[in-house]
């Protein structure tokens, strides 16, 4: 086995770094030795530069599945930045000559990045076998649990996938995961082979956790204003897509914040172009919907907002994840509406499937989107049907899910409600053992707990020196010397 | 989708709504592309590749209910202009961000335009400041690879033209499409801002700086296309699809190389059908469709009631009508 003295010469020599971060060296070294593992580590810890550092050390392709199209084509970037090798992205978005001309490319490629439903097709699979695959990375697997919020059908068929590719070893990843989660990962994935685990605490003590009762929109403007108007680095979380447009529009009026909306709606060049800015401080606030991933590591954010709460804990806890990643103080804020609870139901409630549904959409002669099913209904029921899950089956697995999302809800609605420390509760739900250091000041806090005049004073977050907000427009004469010159 | 700016695809004659929508998706059928000569919509095609079927008929209900539009159901959907919406249409092309510019068939895919324009800006500001790693401005590994061998095929001294004749014509622009192309250009060494910051110092609302950007890259090309095509910026966007969809172009070339109906049928295996479609493209879309072919003559005579001679004949009075 490589001793850890060496592979932290070799982070130093060929990523810059001093340190590994919690579990990078542990999992480094179980994959190794040839095991399979399956890692929990907490957004933000490296996952990526976990396979980045391997791929130094195994031969063969990096199959890399992960679900969001946006998350994927960020990580391959930062793939391409590092000259590791050659990195190519199939999903969903390539044409037919850009996917042809991708695969065809595939033996000069270290590094493939693929949707679970790409990675399903045929052909895809028929050209992984004919070359050797080296690692098979499974990201955020929790995605294959049923018993977690984002199920996703896709997954249930990488099991048999990986036993087709046939990789040296397996590495899956995933930032949160409760027990059972991670009992479905290892059953699925692996079955009775035996895999190395490595999970860690999802306590991160450098993100103060704050509730923030409101119970009406101006309540809640009052204290986004107020919270605004600090020079922080600041992503906001919105539910909708019209809601992170409108929200942007009436900080772009009322403040001097540099702002601007971030969602699936967007083109990929001005979402690239958009995290850019946002990275290199050219941006001061990003509204975001949830459902997209902003694959950045953007390392100075010091005030993460969610402007509605989000379906459970487990979403809670990644979003907040990308908060203060350079390891200082930052703050994460959540305002919590009495009527949250009940709209969220609702909106749960408007997207599940019904058993009719399902039973309308298996009676068609073949898959085709149905016009009374929204497109992520759609989507779903697709997946199973290609995967030949039986009618009743895909019922009760519907079933079972809509419970599990209802019961989610229900946890993380308490959890916001509660007077107990934040951190304690998080700690027992994910890790089931207490925080590492017990509450105090600069832990959590609600509204009813304290002021958020109080708070700001506590944690006193370092100013980030913002870059000189350019009053107007640039002419052609000031973008040609700064282009070109 | 901002309802009134879908005004101008219509007139105060009844409309195919579902053509309209397939055109500015850029559906290309026989179908569609008859009706975007009949009204004068060729220029548009795909112009919103992303625009969904529900937003495109929830805009136009909008539309209806603010009696901008009437809507009717003949053997389909069909629509028209009110006196109050034909106002609002003019009102609507004479502002500085309506689409005078654009043209699907001479300038090409205004969105593969806009990130040719992007990357290859990107990809020469970077070049001179020394700075080799960076994420691209798109992510299409077929452009990223054209833009690769273009920057390589340019030696330095085309590096100066590109720079020098790319102020020269947006210099050329109106003073919206300058802002706009000016400052969504970006590298490490020049930000750029975002198109939401963008559409806010213009006072714009996201979907008319949408237009303004789509008008300010089909103004750039006109120039840029109009120029001596050895030269670099030509070099660059010149538009590589021809008019024609691959295989249309096939069937027609066979027709220009003077081969017989049942050659063709052959060669090309393909149904009789298709292969009239093809030529029925060909009618549409070339400037220089020859209509007096002894081929295309004879095909049409031989069923003059049917599908083809007929559609011909339309095709051929529709772009008689367009020259006069
Ligand atoms: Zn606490």
């Amino acid at each position: 086995m490589i001793d850890q003295q060496q592979l932290k010469s070799e982070l130093k020599a060929n990523f810059g770094y001093d340190h590994f971060h919690a579990g990078q060296v542990e999992l480094i070294q179980a994959l190794l030795a040839g095991d399979n593992v399956i890692g929990v580590l907490p957004t933000g810890s490296g996952k990526s530069l976990i396979y980045q550092f391997l791929s130094l050390h195994l031969p063969g392709l990096f199959v890399i599945v992960t679900p969001l199209i946006s998350l994927m084509e960020d990580q391959a970037n930062r793939i391409r930045m590092s000259d590791l090798g050659g990195v190519a992205v199939l999903n969903g978005q390539l044409d037919f000559q850009e996917k042809k001309y991708v695969l065809e490319g595939l033996a000069k490629t270290k590094f493939l990045f693929l949707a679970p439903e790409t990675l399903q097709q045929p052909e895809v699979i028929r050209q992984l076998q004919r070359l050797s695959v080296g690692l098979f990375i499974v990201d955020e697997a929790h995605c294959i649990s049923s018993w977690g919020p984002d199920f996703r059908p896709d997954y249930l068929q990488l099991g048999a996938i990986r036993r087709q590719i046939k990789p040296l070893t397996s590495l899956v990843l995933t930032a949160t995961a409760t027990d059972r989660v991670v009992q479905d990962i290892q059953q699925s994935l692996f079955g009775q082979e035996p895999s190395y685990l490595y999970k860690d605490s999802v306590d991160r003590r450098n993100l103060y956790l704050r509730t923030e009762f409101v119970s009406n929109p101006e309540e809640k403007w009052e204290i986004l204003t107020q919270l605004l108007a600090h020079p922080w680095p600041t992503l906001i979380y919105a539910s909708t897509r019209k809601r992170a447009e409108e929200l942007a529009l009436l900080i772009a009026q009322k403040t001097k914040r540099r702002v601007a909306f971030y969602h699936a709606g967007l083109e990929d060049g001005a979402r690239l172009h958009i995290q850019q800015l946002f990275l290199h401080d050219q941006l001061d606030v990003v509204v975001a919907t949830s459902a997209f991933g902003m694959g950045i590591d953007k390392q100075n954010l010091r005030l993460l907002i969610h402007d509605e709460m989000p379906a459970n804990f487990e979403n809670y806890l990644q979003e907040i994840g990308r908060a203060g990643r350079d390891g200082n103080q930052a703050l994460t804020l959540i305002f919590v509406d009495v009527h949250d609870y009940s709209r969220l139901l609702k909106r749960q409630t408007s997207h599940q499937i019904r058993p009719e549904m399902v039973e309308h959409f298996f009676s068609m002669p073949r898959i085709q989107p149905q016009a009374d099913l929204s497109i992520e209904q759609n989507q779903v029921l697709a997946t199973y049907r290609r995967a030949h899950f039986p009618q009743e089956t895909v019922i009760a697995m519907l079933k079972k899910t809509s419970k599990v999302r209802d019961d989610q809800l229900q946890i993380f609605w308490d959890f916001l409600n509660s007077d107990q420390c934040l951190r304690q509760q998080i700690c027992r739900y994910f890790d089931h053992e207490d925080a590492p250091q017990p509450h105090d000041q600069l832990c959590c806090s609600n509204s009813h707990q304290s002021t958020l005049a109080e708070v700001l004073q506590w944690l006193n977050l370092p100013a980030e020196a913002v870059e000189e907000v350019a009053n107007s427009l640039a002419t052609r004469q000031q973008a040609w010397q700064r282009l070109f010159d | 989708m901002q309802p009134n700016l879908l005004l101008p695809f219509f007139s105060t004659d009844f409309r195919r709504v579902k053509a309209i929508y397939y055109l500015l998706t850029g559906k290309r059928t026989i179908s569609n592309l008859s009706a975007g000569l009949e009204y004068g919509l060729l220029p548009y095609f795909r112009i919103f590749p992303k625009l969904s079927q529900a937003d495109y008929f929830k805009a136009l209900a909008e539309l209806t209910a603010q009696h901008y539009l009437v809507q009717r159901t003949d053997e389909q959907p069909v629509a028209r202009l009110t006196t109050t919406g034909k106002l609002a249409k003019t009102v609507l092309c004479q502002q500085d961000y309506w689409l005078h510019s654009v043209n699907y068939f001479e300038i090409g895919d205004w969105q593969i335009q806009w990130e040719k324009l992007m990357l290859s800006v990107q990809v020469i500001s970077n070049y001179r400041h020394h700075i080799t790693k960076y994420i691209p401005t798109t992510n299409h590994p077929l452009l990223l690879r054209e833009i690769r061998h273009w920057f390589y095929r340019v030696g330095a001294h085309q590096q100066q033209e590109f720079i020098d004749s790319l102020a020269e014509s947006i210099a050329q622009l109106p003073k919206l499409a300058q802002t706009i192309l000016v400052n969504s250009l970006h590298s490490e060494t020049f930000a750029g801002v975002s198109d939401f910051q963008l559409a806010q110092d213009l006072q714009l609302t996201g979907a008319e700086f949408q237009l303004a950007r789509i008008e300010a890259i089909s103004s750039l090309m006109t120039l840029i296309l109009a120029e001596d095509p050895a030269r670099v910026l030509p070099s660059l966007f010149q538009v590589p699809e021809q008019t024609l969809s691959r295989s249309a172009q096939r069937t027609y070339d066979l027709v220009q190389q003077g081969k017989s109906w049942s050659q063709i049928q052959q060669m090309s295996r393909q149904k009789e059908g298709t292969l009239k479609e093809h030529l029925l493209e060909a009618a549409i879309l070339l400037t220089d469709f020859d209509f007096k072919a002894p081929l295309v003559r004879q095909i049409g005579q031989e069923d003059p009631e049917g599908f083809f001679a007929q559609k011909l004949t339309q095709i051929k009075s529709l772009k008689e009508g367009v020259s006069l």
